[in-house]
């Protein structure tokens, strides 16, 4: 692992340039380009709002936005980290550098976009709050943020290199990663409080739903922003042992396979 | 103490699909780890090593496994068996401009390929100038790649190869690269590398190069080394080996070469004399007539035809293309057919090779190109000796009458 983190960072230089060419050319041309990071999840939470009211589904709408949020980050990286192997073979087959570098990448320019997108979160918060009188009981919870993002990266991280892997080999996996984030998706409280999980599943079913760490990961940061409950304690540590464990098994699992890649490209 | 070293070294490849094997039986045996009967070496006990300064030239026909050994001394690959040690940083003109984006500058693009081949941001930044200077985009720097053309990019792409200053050089093909005048550079700058003592691999098919560049040549064939020694005696060998595959027919020609895009492909090829008669053996000082039928698999604009005429040695005896002729073809789609016809062939009695091809206008990308494809036999009644001849009239002129010194 330590030897990995040593790796990783002897290729900073790479890492960075790949990082700024990600962002670079996702809003190269377009006219508003940045700020469509914080532009979508706006629309999107509104979208949604409109949608739940209609089916008289109650949510909070910074509950909802923070849900989204949290949401498009985990997606956008694991649809992009998919490919993120198989679409530069050339780089793979002729160029010698860590592969591991490729969905590292990948993440931190998610992640650049993601924490702007919480600036956004921030700004509507304050907004609802001081014009709207909402209550938020956030307050030394904001501290946790750090902690929890290193958590959300971990899983993220963990699951990016298995997929990435994965395609080299059954190139299926990218045409089922979209059917199982729709899934994924459902089974993760994003348009729904955890509470109605809570109250329409039975107590065995709901540890199950729990056993998912996005349950965990969307909770915190609503914990974090909003002082909502934290996750139960329990449901809470396993979450964060199957984070932690994702990244393990799922970095090691890429470097197993990492030199054979040129192989199968 | 050698620059590489490589020692009873195999590479085994496994196929995802063996042949008449379907999806999900191939799925099965690949979960299953069973090994298919289509795996294949790449690399058999090979052994070698290079010496710090030296310029090591691998040839062989195509699929004799050579730029599987190139991605292995590159370490993108792992033998399956055997192992590889190279002694300094290693760097490699296997993939020109790594990682270019079309939406980037070509700064950024600069510093991006540089830090794919291992430099730091910081020596990128050193070498920045050099690097603008070498490639002679000028103000260009600053627009992105996309508005480039092909050869500008190749040439980006070379220079901020060769500011990587590695001590061991790993070579494919890519001397090639450019219009005339960059490959004379990029030459230059190679001949450079190699008086800077720099350990140099090179893989190539051009014999004229290998023998002006190489100090000496590993030869392989069906993933052995056939032939380890100094570059005369390998490509002597190689040549020798070339002609009695011709002179089994010219089937299973081993050098026989092709690559390109597919974009355009060669569907097939009629070589007629004058006459029109596909003879085996053409008839030296009449005409050669060649048809090439082909396929577009899109619109392609500006398509360049060219052949080339080699005797064995590789050396090139004619060639041509509707380019250097003037003879402009704006676009092709579907199949077609184009006619090129040489008058009174001058060629002397012997075997020669000829190449085709279908290349786009600035030479860089390949649809289709046959090298060294198609045999041809000549036979000429004419006197002399060489590759070529034409009529030659003697005259004996009288001596003139020594002149007096005037008194």
């Amino acid at each position: 692992m330590l030897k990995t983190i040593r790796e990783l960072c002897r290729w900073r230089d790479l890492i960075r340039n790949m990082v700024l060419r990600n962002l670079r050319v996702r809003y190269k041309g377009s006219v508003l380009g940045f700020l469509w990071t914080m532009i979508s999840p706006l629309f999107m939470m509104l979208i949604y709002f409109l949608f739940l009211r209609l089916l008289r589904i109650p949510i909070d709408l910074p509950e909802l936005l923070i849900g989204i949020l949290a949401w498009t980050f985990f997606a956008t990286c694991l649809s992009d980290a998919v490919v993120v192997i198989t679409a530069a073979p050339s780089l793979v087959k002729r160029t010698p550098f860590p592969k591991l570098v490729m969905p590292a990448a990948m993440i931190l320019a998610n992640l650049i976009n993601f924490l702007l997108s919480l600036l956004v979160l921030a700004g509507f918060l304050a907004v609802s709050i001081i014009f709207f009188g909402y209550r938020s009981a956030a307050g030394w919870s904001l501290l946790a943020l750090p902690g929890v993002i290193i958590l959300n990266l971990a899983l993220v991280a963990g699951l990016s290199s298995f997929l990435a892997c994965l395609n080299v080999y059954f190139r299926d996996t990218e045409h089922l990663i979209s059917i199982l984030l729709l899934a994924w998706f459902f089974m993760t409280p994003i348009m729904y409080p955890l509470e109605r999980a809570l109250g329409s599943l039975s107590p065995a079913l709901f540890s199950l739903y729990c056993l998912n760490p996005m349950v965990a990961v969307v909770s915190l940061y609503r914990f974090v922003f909003l002082g909502t409950a934290p996750p139960a304690a329990a449901g809470f540590y396993i979450s964060m042992a199957v984070c932690l464990l994702t990244m393990v098994l799922g970095t090691a699992f890429f470097l197993r396979r990492e030199p054979y890649f040129a192989d199968e490209l | 103490m050698s620059s590489i070293r490589v020692t009873e070294m195999s590479k085994k490849f496994r196929l995802r699909h063996a042949r008449g094997e379907s999806q999900e039986k191939a799925l099965f045996r690949r979960l299953l780890r069973r090994e298919s009967r289509d795996d294949f070496w790449a690399l058999r006990d090979v052994s070698f090593s290079v010496d710090p300064g030296e310029t090591v030239g691998v040839i062989g026909p195509n699929g004799s496994g050579k730029s599987t050994l190139l991605s292995i001394l590159a370490r993108t690959m792992v033998p399956t068996r055997g192992t590889v040690a190279t002694a300094g940083t290693v760097s490699s003109l296997l993939e020109l401009g790594a990682g270019f984006h079309p939406y980037l500058t070509g700064r950024e693009n600069i510093f991006l390929n540089g830090s794919i081949l291992g430099m730091s941001q910081k020596t990128v930044a050193e070498r920045f100038r050099g690097i603008v200077e070498f490639s002679e985009l000028g103000e260009f720097i600053d627009s992105p790649l996309r508005s480039y053309s092909s050869g500008m990019a190749v040439r980006l792409g070379f220079s901020v190869a060769a500011a990587a200053d590695p001590d061991i050089l790993l070579v494919d093909e890519v001397l090639a690269v450019g219009d005339e005048s960059f490959q004379k550079k990029s030459g230059r700058k190679m001949r450079e590398f190699k008086e800077a003592g720099k350990t140099i691999v090179v893989v190539s098919h051009d014999m004229n190069m290998i023998r002006s560049f190489c100090d000496r040549v590993v030869y392989l064939r069906q993933g052995r080394v056939v032939f380890d020694g100094p570059t005369g005696d390998a490509v002597g060998t190689y040549i020798r080996d070339v002609q009695a595959h011709l002179a089994q027919g010219g089937e299973g020609l081993k050098v026989r070469h092709e690559w390109g895009d597919r974009r355009v492909e060669i569907d097939g090829v009629e070589i007629t004399d004058g006459r029109g008669r596909s003879e085996l053996e053409l008839e030296g000082g009449g005409d050669l007539i060649v048809t090439v039928a082909f396929t577009a698999r899109e619109p392609v604009k500006d398509p360049v035809f060219g052949f080339a005429i080699h005797d064995l040695d590789h050396t090139l005896c004619f060639g041509s293309n509707t380019q250097m002729a003037d003879f402009h073809i704006p676009a092709i789609a579907g199949s077609g057919k184009v006619r090129f016809r040489l008058r009174s062939l001058p060629l002397l009695t012997g075997r020669f090779l000829l190449s085709l091809s279908i290349h786009s206008q600035d030479h860089l990308t390949s649809y289709h190109r046959r090298e060294f494809y198609y045999p041809l036999s000549v036979v000429a009644a004419g006197e002399g000796a060489g590759i070529f001849g034409v009529p030659v009239e003697w005259e004996f002129l009288p001596q003139p009458e020594p002149e007096h010194q005037g008194s």
